[in-house]
Parts: C-alpha cells; sequence; structure tokens
C-alpha cells in the first residue's frame, strides 16, 4: 500500500489497513443471521441509550431528599426535552430487562451455555443481576412515594435473609432506615459502581464470545 | 487481493463481518430506537408525589419484573420464599452444570427444557398473584 505513511513496523505488528481487513472478513456463521441472535446486541445498544440519557439527567438532579424530587420536577417541566429524556430512559430500563431476558431464553434454545461457554454464561447471569440492581436503585432516586417505599421493602427483603440480613439492610439503607445517606448511595451505586461493574463485566463477555466464537445452532 | 483470498476461505455457511451482517446490525439498531422513542411517546414517564415518610402508600406493587418474588412472598412464609428465590439465583448460575446431557438438541435436552418452561410458568402466575390485592 503505498499510500500508507512508512512506519516502523515489527514482526507480529499488523498495519491499520490489515487490521481493519481483519475486523471487516471476520466470518459470521449463516445460522447466526437469524432475528433470533440479535437481542444481545439489542442489550448492549439499549445500554448505550440509557448511558447517553442518564448522563443528561444527572446533569440536573440533586441527589438530597430536599432537592431530589424539586430537581426531577425541574426537569420535567422547565429542562428543554427533559421529560422526554426522563421517559426514554424509563422505556429503554423496562425493554432492556425484556432485551435481557430474550437473550437469555435464545441462550437456553440453543443450548449455547453448554462448554466451552459456560463460563460466560455465568457472566451473562451476573450482568442480567446487575440490569436489576441498577432498576432497583434508580427507582428511589425521583425521592416519589412510590420509589420510597419501593426501597423500603426492598431493603426489608434483603435485611430478612438470615445470617446476613442484619449487615445487608445496614449496609443497603446506610442505617436503620431509608435517609438521605441511602438516596446518596443509591445514587453512587447507579450512575459510578454499577456502571464500572457492567462496563467490565460486558468487555470480557464480548471478548470471550470473540475469542470462542459464535455457538453452532441446533 | 489479500481480502479476497481471506474471503474465499471463508466456509459456505458464513459470510464476512463487513458489510452485510454491519448493515443488519445497523438496521436493527435504528428499528430499535425508532421503538424506544415511539414507547416514550406512548408511555410518559410520570412523577407521582412526593415521598412521605411517615405515610405508607395504600397500595404497592413494584415494577413488573420483580412481581413474580412480590407474589412469592405473598403466598409463603418470608424465610421459605428467600429460599427458594436463592435457589432460583443458584440454579440460573449454575445451569452448564445441571444440564447432564452430552447432545445439543432440543430432544436431547428435553428435561432441563421442561424444567425452565415450568419455572417460568410457575413465575408468571405468581406474577399474577402479585398483582391482584
Amino acid at each position: 500500500m503505498a499510500i500508507e505513511p512508512k512506519g516502523i513496523a515489527k514482526k507480529n505488528e499488523q498495519s491499520l489497513s490489515e487490521m481493519f481487513k481483519e475486523l471487516g472478513s471476520h466470518p459470521v456463521p449463516k445460522h447466526a443471521r437469524s432475528y433470533m441472535y440479535c437481542f444481545g446486541g439489542i442489550t448492549f445498544l439499549l445500554f448505550l441509550i440509557q448511558v447517553i440519557t442518564g448522563i443528561l439527567l444527572a446533569i440536573y438532579y440533586k441527589p438530597t431528599p430536599e432537592l431530589a424530587y424539586e430537581s426531577v420536577m425541574f426537569i420535567e417541566q422547565d429542562v428543554w426535552m427533559g421529560a422526554a429524556i426522563r421517559s426514554i430512559h424509563n422505556v429503554a430500563a423496562n425493554l432492556m430487562v425484556i432485551a435481557v431476558l430474550m437473550h437469555m431464553f435464545r441462550v437456553i434454545y440453543t443450548g449455547s451455555y453448554k462448554p466451552p461457554r459456560q463460563l460466560n454464561w455465568i457472566i451473562g447471569a451476573c450482568l442480567l443481576i446487575i440490569v436489576l440492581a441498577f432498576c432497583f436503585t434508580g427507582y428511589l432516586l425521583p425521592w416519589d412515594q412510590l420509589g420510597y417505599w419501593a426501597a423500603v421493602i426492598g431493603t426489608k427483603i434483603m435485611g430478612s435473609l438470615p445470617w446476613l440480613g442484619e449487615q445487608l439492610l445496614l449496609l443497603s439503607q446506610a442505617g436503620s432506615k431509608i435517609t438521605g445517606y441511602t438516596l446518596t448511595r443509591f445514587y453512587a451505586l447507579h450512575i459510578v459502581i454499577l456502571p464500572v461493574v457492567a462496563i467490565v463485566s460486558m468487555v470480557i463477555h464480548f471478548l470471550m464470545i470473540r475469542k470462542q466464537g459464535i455457538s453452532g445452532g441446533l | 487481493m489479500e481480502r479476497d483470498q481471506k474471503l474465499s476461505s471463508l466456509e459456505s455457511d458464513e459470510i464476512p463481518f463487513f458489510p452485510g451482517h454491519l448493515l443488519t446490525e445497523v438496521v436493527m439498531a435504528f428499528a430499535v430506537l425508532g421503538l424506544v422513542f415511539i414507547l416514550a411517546g406512548v408511555w410518559p414517564k410520570e412523577l407521582g408525589p412526593p415521598a412521605n415518610t411517615i405515610m405508607t402508600p395504600s397500595r404497592i406493587v413494584p415494577e413488573w419484573y420483580f412481581l413474580w418474588l412480590f407474589g412469592l412472598l405473598k403466598i409463603v412464609p418470608e424465610l421459605l420464599g428467600l429460599f427458594l428465590s436463592g435457589l432460583l439465583i443458584m440454579g440460573v448460575l449454575l445451569l452448564p452444570w445441571l444440564d447432564r446431557s452430552n447432545n445439543n438438541t432440543l430432544k436431547g435436552r428435553r428435561k432441563i427444557l421442561m424444567l425452565i418452561i415450568l419455572t417460568v410458568c410457575f413465575m408468571i402466575v405468581l406474577s399474577v398473584i402479585g398483582v391482584k390485592e
């Protein structure tokens, strides 16, 4: 290739064009072009929507009991496109749970959880739990009546676990009841901790599929 | 040249990622994006009354994906409910080891598939119980 600037290519180094060629000609088995196989990708797309709308909401949201409800009200009524962004965040969250479940049922249907992909199944199942944790922590953030009491009941259920329950209750509520500390704790989980854990898990999930290949069809 | 060689080395039941498959992905992405926008218009997220930390609302129904747990805890003692949902989570995580069949056809995996279908049906029933007063 004449147009490429001369580099100091070492052994085992790929030029850019070689890299793109390899990516572009990576084989996709024909059975995997069925619509049944689209839900994993859709989940990832929905995750990207959640990241973008979530960042936009975080710009105006205030995570304190005094200001949370007011700031959500402000987003709804005064921020340009605020109500739309919040609705999209909510719809995409629900669709994400559906997409993860559909993806899971497809993997069960085609038996793709079997060795050698058993580790990727476990990471996938953990990602489902992470998605549900996103939903649970996000629900409290508006500090409305529904969200508040859902958090009360949810943490109480965790608290009734044997052995660990009491510690879990204190840890999740940041004390013995739902307060501003619970709100900031849920907020940190929702916008920092869970996203980091989710992204790392997704990268492993994708790399393993890339390395091990899409499973054979039925 | 190199690309042609690579393409010809593809098996007959494979296609290259670019451009055919990528195009399919992009089409799907736009379809999903359209669906999200339409649904967000149809079901705008409303903001209920602010939290009242003293007064419990008269009726609390969780989001649909937690309804099965809500229904379960309605009909069995709390500890048993927690045990059963713990069992479900363990079962999901350990599915590759629970399925002892060594072929991948639907017939060969009949037992585990029946178990999964039964579990899902049971969770749907529990969700209905969860919604009811």
